[in-house]
């Protein structure tokens, strides 16, 4: 393949500080509490109201529903605003 | 309008069909190479889309032996199916293998759907949720020869002549099997540790050996020649498939003018006519090895949920030794798992509309994990799970389910590397305790007084999560895994009315008692009276539809074997019998799963606060607020919705969720299944408390009617007010190992917590 052969993918900038309670709160809930399985949501709420409002500019945003990453755009009203409607936690 | 019906109209204003217009192969031109990113965009570019070749099979097959045993039958029409297979190899591809004549195809199982299929296979191309591409001249076929041969065979059709109230499990929206019906063959996580050692020749050896030991005057070898012959005939049929893909790829080599595809295509060839017949010799062989795996199980099974387990515990040699060989390198292997990725991506489920409604998105749920412990105890990550995290955030497909398997001793370095994944915002990755899930496994199938067969080694060994949550050993456990559903907030609606359902609400039973007579609420003397009549309510309905997926699971034993899924599972060649009648190393299923324990938990809180204990609101008042669904009720509404709620370390209410979650699994449990196995519980059902609550009327913890419940394990939404601690706290107090089928649990942590 001669075409140009670089990832797509850029890293974003972390917050070490965030990475760090992200994954204390991990250890926390599974180890420390003993729950079994804890998957996690990390859009902002903005773009997924955004992503309502204007589904062609967010043809692959992705959100977790439960136990399964889905293309949000391909979501019923209903379980888009389901997912909306849950608690966005901070640190 | 009523409030219902515009509630009805909104759900139907978006989902999958538009999702796509939005969404083309450009789009998703995303990946760690140009080959990626050219897969990636040849698989958006291709809308999901229905395969009827292994329809066709079965059909001819069948109709070519009727009166034979079924087991024969079925293993000849798989045998016909796999060594058919339609053969596509693509431009930039190396991991070789489609289960159709295109990309996104599902080749469909006719004898599980044909007899919803006629009501929607003209829209089908059209429906709002989940649909699917098929010709005018497939369509045609299918109305023609293949729905009208099948759909008073299908298992759904053959359970409806013997259970009482078939209708109940599937629209009522108390308690239903709808799933279990749907989807046998599913579940499963292949002996990948011992497939990677032997190849499918391996296997078709073994029953070789056995076939020659058959005694034809013993009466318990009845049916194993059959089996033997029959399993030979399905891995020799694999062997031709993948030979099929050599020779295509030898064609297209020669007539490729391009040096480097041409010798892409003559490494195709190699890998193919080399695995999966024999075991592989490469990373890549061993890839190719599982994809063909996946790809066979997912034709052969109607259900989801096939999943690649430990993967970079089995990964891990061959990677090392190509590394050390020099014919490999990170990236290199990289690249190889970012095409499994999408090849993965590529399987879409098939559903009626009434599923996909509750599932939709056509995700199958497969699951790739990774770390966890090895079988002396000690960390068990190395290089390759590395690679598996970072491979998702460079393809950013939806499937597989990446998971990160957990435990004290998981290195640091490993779960800031998931943390980094989960921070894109896709919901990879899934974080499981490796503890708490290995607790859940020794306790499996046993009952309330038993245990699960296996041994601490085995857990340790290949014990793992399959689909979403639900804990499996490697090649040992056989089973559907995400049988029923039982909507706890139904349950307590039914409870404020003596087991009458609604009128107003929509599906089977409108306005019938479809419940036990638990009383009328206003004699309830006490809250323990309150709570009692609770569990009463809820018994009945995990004992009724327990009792209508055990002559399901019968009719699957006796018509739905999967030679595969025998094949691949450890001991049962052995024994000569199919996996679907119990021959497994351990039986699971068919489980039962509870939705809206947060409205159950909140809802009796509320009741106890309110009712019982500040006495602030009359039991008469608060069904006359209910029925009324709290319209000219809202000072009432306003007390129920202060009361304690689930999610903020109050162990006022979380004590009554730890006790709701502990007797839901003892009944659960007490219940024996078909093939001797008692059932398992668990709370994991995806999206479903969407769909049951719009079947569920107005509950005391305030919420109205037809509004979602609360998904799976997590609190009530907008109600864990005291941040991501105190919401773990909550959970912890649950006994998890009770729940021996799995629990699945979702947080939502701001992005700009993570990212600058």
């Amino acid at each position: 393949m001669s075409k140009k052969n670089q990832s797509t993918y850029q890293e974003p900038e972390y917050k070490d500080a965030g990475l760090r309670n992200f994954a204390n709160l991990i250890r926390t809930t599974l180890n420390d509490y003993g729950v079994e399985h804890i998957q996690f949501n990390t859009i902002n709420k903005e773009t997924l109201l955004d992503a309502q409002k204007h589904p062609e500019k967010y043809p692959t945003l992705m959100v977790r529903v439960a136990g399964y990453s889905v293309y949000f755009t391909d979501l019923s009203k209903r379980v888009q605003d389901d997912v909306i409607s849950r608690t966005e936690h901070r640190f | 309008m009523s409030v219902q019906e515009k509630e009805v109209e909104q759900i139907n204003e978006v989902g999958s069909k538009l999702g796509m217009q939005w969404r083309d192969g450009t789009s998703a031109e995303v990946g760690s190479t140009y080959r990626i990113q050219q897969l990636n965009k040849l698989l958006h570019a291709n809308r999901p889309n229905l395969e009827i070749h292994r329809t066709r099979c079965f059909t001819k097959v069948f109709q070519e032996t009727e009166g034979q045993p079924y087991l024969r039958r079925r293993y000849l029409a798989s045998a016909e199916t796999y060594a058919t297979l339609p053969v596509q190899i693509y431009n930039h591809e190396r991991i070789v293998g489609w289960q159709g004549r295109k990309p996104r195809s599902e080749n469909f199982n006719i004898e599980i759907h044909a007899d919803w299929l006629g009501n929607e296979i003209d829209e089908m191309p059209e429906r709002r949720f989940d649909p699917f591409q098929i010709s005018p001249e497939d369509i045609e076929e299918l109305k023609t020869v293949h729905i009208p041969y099948w759909k008073d065979k299908t298992l759904t059709a053959v359970w409806k002549q013997q259970v009482p109230n078939p209708d109940k499990m599937f629209f009522c929206g108390v308690a239903d099997c709808i799933n279990y019906l749907s989807n046998p063959g599913s579940h499963f996580l292949p002996d990948y540790q011992v497939l990677m050692k032997t190849g499918y020749r391996g296997y078709a050896r073994l029953a070789e050996e056995y076939l020659a030991k058959v005694d034809d005057n013993n009466p318990e070898d009845i049916g194993k020649r059959d089996f033997y012959e029959g399993i030979i005939k399905v891995l020799e049929a694999v062997r031709i498939m993948a030979n099929n893909y050599a020779v295509k790829a030898e064609e297209l080599a020669v007539a490729e003018s391009d040096p480097q595809r041409k010798a892409e295509l003559l490494e195709i060839s190699d890998v193919c006519r080399h695995v999966p017949w024999n075991p592989p010799r490469t990373f890549r062989e061993a890839v190719q090895t599982a994809w063909f795996t996946q790809m066979l199980l997912n034709i052969e099974g109607a259900g989801p949920s096939m999943s690649y387990g430990r993967f970079d515990q089995y990964m891990y040699p061959f990677y090392k030794r190509d590394l050390e060989a020099g014919i490999l390198t990170p990236e290199g292997a990289m690249e190889y798992l970012e095409e499994l990725y999408i090849k993965t991506t590529n399987i879409p489920w098939f559903q009626p509309t009434q599923l996909a409604y509750y599932f939709g998105g056509y995700y199958k749920f497969p699951q790739l994990g990774v770390g966890g412990l090895t079988k002396e105890g000690r960390d068990a990550s190395n290089e390759v799970s590395y690679l598996c995290l970072r491979a998702m955030r460079h393809v950013r497909t939806t499937a597989p389910s990446v998971a990160l398997y957990l435990h004290q001793k998981t290195p640091e370095s490993l779960l800031i590397e998931a943390c980094k994944l989960s921070a894109e915002g896709m919901g990879h990755p899934s974080f499981f305790n490796v503890d708490t899930y290995s607790k859940m496994l020794e306790y499996r199938t046993g009952g309330l007084n038993g245990k699960s067969p296996y041994t601490m080694e085995q857990i340790l060994e290949g014990g793992c999560p399959i689909g979403c949550v639900e804990p499996g050993v490697m090649g040992l456990q056989y089973g559907h895994t995400d049988s029923a559903i039982v909507n706890l907030g139904a349950v307590v609606s039914l409870v404020m009315t003596n087991g009458i359902k609604p009128a107003a609400l929509p599906g089977w039973g409108a306005g019938q008692q479809v419940g036990p007579q638990t009383g009328e609420p206003h004699v309830m003397e006490t809250y323990e009276d309150f709570k009692a009549a609770v569990k009463k309510q809820l018994e009945y309905h995990i004992k009724e539809v327990h009792a209508h997926m055990i002559v399901a699971e019968k009719i699957i034993a006796e018509q739905h074997q999967v030679p595969l899924f025998s094949a691949l599972s450890r001991g049962v060649i052995e024994k000569g019998k199919d996996v679907s009648g119990g021959s497994a190393y351990c039986n699971v299923g068919p489980t039962i799963q509870a939705v809206g324990l947060a409205d159950m938990s909140n809802s009796l809180a509320a009741v106890k606060k309110c009712v019982y204990d500040e006495k602030t609101v009359t039991m008469n008042e608060l069904c006359q607020a209910l029925d009324a669904n709290f319209e000219g009720y809202e000072d009432l509404r306003l007390k129920l919705r202060n009361a304690p709620k689930y999610g903020n370390d109050d162990d006022y209410v979380d004590d009554i969720a730890a006790e709701m979650f502990q007797f839901f699994s003892d009944t659960v449990r007490s219940l024996k299944c078909y093939r001797g196995n008692y059932s398992d519980p668990a709370v994991q059902m995806v999206q479903a408390h969407v769909g049951f609550g719009e079947m569920t009327w107005a509950l005391p913890n305030g919420r109205l009617a037809m509004k979602p419940l609360a998904d799976t394990m997590s609190a009530e939404q907008q109600t864990d007010v005291y941040g991501p601690t105190a919401a773990a706290k909550s959970y912890g107090k649950l006994n998890f190992p009770a729940f021996t089928n799995g629990t699945l649990l979702n947080m939502w942590i701001s992005r700009s917590e993570l990212v600058k």
